[in-house]
């Protein structure tokens, strides 16, 4: 039998987790956003990516720098971003902001308030969506934003693509914490030149 | 027929919820103590109906009971009976006894009438008109005729003042309840329910600014007021100058009615902060709407000056300013990425490797001393030994095996051990041929022919070794 004696302090070693690397990685560079919580069988997890990136960031701050990339980490959620100027990720960004202001201006219209798009438990219905999408001067702005075709729910999967937003267990559409974080952003704002 | 005044009032009492819908009303609209005659008469038709419908056209056919209701509750035997003071045929008007209203607000908290700052600023004054009449009085003996006046003004005001205080703090608990609760309950996918909500953050916003508000300020006893003084400070100086003249007793009973007045501070001051966190929801509420209008008529506007018939392509470009405002998404990454690292899902050698490598420093790392403990035995030595003893055993039966040669060595071994060898099992066979191998004198040659071998308990599967001595 062996004895344990004089137990000491404990240093732990912090691992970066190669498989979750490699899968990070891949959710990093298709543009995808990794948020603290994640939708799973329609039930609000914690992200396990997330967890990783968090617990090691330097490690992969220092990983995505040699690369040519900035690690964003925002309050619930990280990505990978360039400085480089490129009309394609421009694009992708206008395609984004679109949307999520048509959102939240029907949203407005529909008379709900924003808490339907930000709580898990409420979210927004493909009705509503559709709704929203009907109305002309979102079609406008849509077109406007680049999107020549398409219905409206059609771009949503943009969003749930780059896991901006997420399907709850009632299937309505939610924010993630990346897309919360578009709103903060609006609120937090100045005021506007309008 | 006319119906008595305590009949009347009594199936008033019975039938509450028209006129409580009336008092409702009253309080939304806003018109001060008036009701329009047709809502009334339209609400009365719909009770009657409802407590004893007609059966038909027929006039001597009503109910007895619809009859008796209608009668009672007619705008006509109202008036009679003093329960109805006002009818404004021209502007189709009516007023109730304010006694009627105020009686069935007490019925239900949530309708009490909340004290705004006009109610307010008339309990202050008239506390400031009596100090300065108690100051210009010509005597303050409690003979005086006009003294004895002047304080029996000043019990019936702070009476009033304090009843009306304790009015407006459980109208004030009662209806906050009810619109907190209506707020806590919504759910957000829900419209009417948001709708409700909205209109409850509303009135909560209206409370706090024109009932909770100027109640603090009255309660406050160092508001500074031009030309006059704050109501708890004006009838503190009336005891002040009651106790000069010698009625300590008076002064007494004024100072208790202070503190009674300003012990609802605390209870107002509570429901103040309780109402903030409404307050503060319904300003997110309000300054969100405002910042997505904003960004919006900003967007649409720029998009709407995209159409100046040109029939071009209406598209804004990707660098437009408008885009640029927010940088929460800018230099997100496009590139599709198929990953050309692939984790070896499969293979579990490496994925044990990478469970060790990833859990193994977590793992705690004892400092202390190891010991045997003295009286105990070593499992694990003691198995190892069992084991080498058997492989031993194993080797020893595998060199007095008598060499000769065979189509199929795992058979001859086989038959040599089952009897030889203790608890044999097909993996002292595999042993075995590890032991013929490392053997002198002869040479084990793999033909590739599957063969099965089976015990009772288990099943071998291999291909035939073929024994060949060296003097073959």
């Amino acid at each position: 039998m062996i004895e344990q004696e004089n137990m000491g302090p404990v240093v732990q070693t912090k691992v970066i987790n190669r498989k979750m690397s490699v899968e990070i990685y891949g959710q990093f560079m298709n543009g995808k956003m990794v948020n603290r919580n994640v939708s799973i069988d329609g039930e609000l997890k914690s992200n396990p990516f997330f967890e990783e990136v968090m617990n090691n960031h330097d490690h992969y701050q220092n990983l995505y720098d040699l690369i040519g990339y900035e690690l964003v980490m925002r309050d619930g959620f990280a990505f990978i971003r360039t400085t480089e100027s490129n009309d394609v990720r421009e694009e992708l960004v206008r395609t984004i902001q679109g949307v999520l202001l048509v959102l939240f201006r029907g949203v407005m219209e529909l008379g709900f308030t924003m808490d339907v798009l930000l709580k898990d438990s409420a979210g927004l219905s493909n009705l509503h969506i559709e709704e929203i999408g009907k109305a002309q001067d979102k079609i406008e702005v849509l077109l406007a934003c680049g999107m020549k075709t398409g219905t409206l729910l059609e771009h949503i999967r943009k969003l749930e693509l780059r896991s901006i937003a997420y399907r709850n267990g009632k299937g309505n559409l939610v924010l993630s914490e990346s897309g919360a974080a578009f709103f903060n952003d609006l609120l937090s704002a100045g005021d506007l030149d309008v | 027929m006319f119906v008595k005044t305590d009949i009347a009032l009594i199936k008033m009492i019975e039938n509450k919820s028209i006129f409580l819908d009336l008092i409702d009303h009253m309080d939304k609209v806003g018109e001060g103590e008036e009701v329009r005659t047709v809502m009334y008469e339209k609400k009365l038709c719909g009770l009657l109906d409802k407590v004893a419908p007609m059966p038909n056209a027929k006039a001597r056919e009503i109910p007895a009971e619809r009859r008796k209701l209608e009668s009672a509750l007619s705008v006509e035997n109202l008036q009679r009976s003093g329960l109805v003071i006002q009818i404004d045929k021209a502007r189709g008007t009516m007023v109730f006894a304010p006694f009627v209203i105020e009686m069935f607000r007490h019925f239900d908290g949530t309708r009490l009438r909340h004290l705004n700052s006009a109610d307010y600023e008339l309990i202050r004054a008239s506390f400031n008109r009596l100090y300065e009449v108690f100051q210009n009085l010509p005597s303050m003996s409690s003979d005086d005729i006009g003294f004895k006046e002047q304080v029996s003004v000043l019990r019936k005001e702070i009476r009033a003042g304090v009843s009306k205080m304790k009015e407006c703090v459980d109208a004030l608990q009662g209806r906050l309840t009810h619109l907190g609760e209506i707020v806590d309950k919504m759910r957000d996918d829900d419209i009417d329910d948001v709708s409700k909500a909205k209109e409850a953050l509303g009135e909560i916003h209206n409370i706090y600014l024109r009932n909770i508000l100027p109640s603090l300020q009255f309660l406050g006893e160092h508001t500074d007021l031009k030309g006059s003084r704050p109501a708890l400070t004006a009838l503190t100086n009336i005891g002040d100058f009651l106790g000069q003249y010698g009625h300590e007793r008076l002064a007494s009973a004024v100072y208790y009615s202070v503190e009674s007045i300003r012990s609802y501070r605390h209870d107002i001051s509570i429901i103040s902060k309780s109402l903030m966190r409404y307050v503060q929801q319904s300003e997110m509420h309000r300054k969100a709407y405002d910042r997505i209008e904003q960004a919006w008529n900003q967007l649409y506007g720029e998009v709407k000056a995209l159409h100046d018939g040109s029939l071009k392509d209406n598209v804004l470009p990707s660098n437009h300013p408008v885009f640029f405002r927010w940088n929460t998404f800018s230099g997100l990454s496009v590139r599709r990425f198929d990953g050309k690292i692939e984790w070896p899902d499969e293979n579990h050698r490496l994925m044990l490797t990478e469970h060790l490598r990833t859990t193994l420093p977590n793992i705690k790392i004892s400092t202390g001393e190891i010991h045997q403990v003295i009286g105990q035995t070593n499992e694990t030595g003691s198995l190892r030994r069992q084991r080498d003893a058997r492989l031993l055993a194993i080797g020893k039966l595998v060199d007095s095996w008598e060499v000769r040669s065979t189509c199929d060595a795992y058979i001859a071994m086989h038959e040599h051990l089952k009897g030889r060898l203790d608890g044999y099992e097909l993996t002292d066979l595999l042993m075995s041929i590890g032991w013929l191998r490392k053997r002198e004198g002869l040479v084990l040659i793999p033909r590739f022919e599957r063969c099965e071998l089976t015990t009772e308990r288990e099943t071998l599967c291999y291909y035939k070794l073929q024994v060949e001595t060296e003097h073959d």
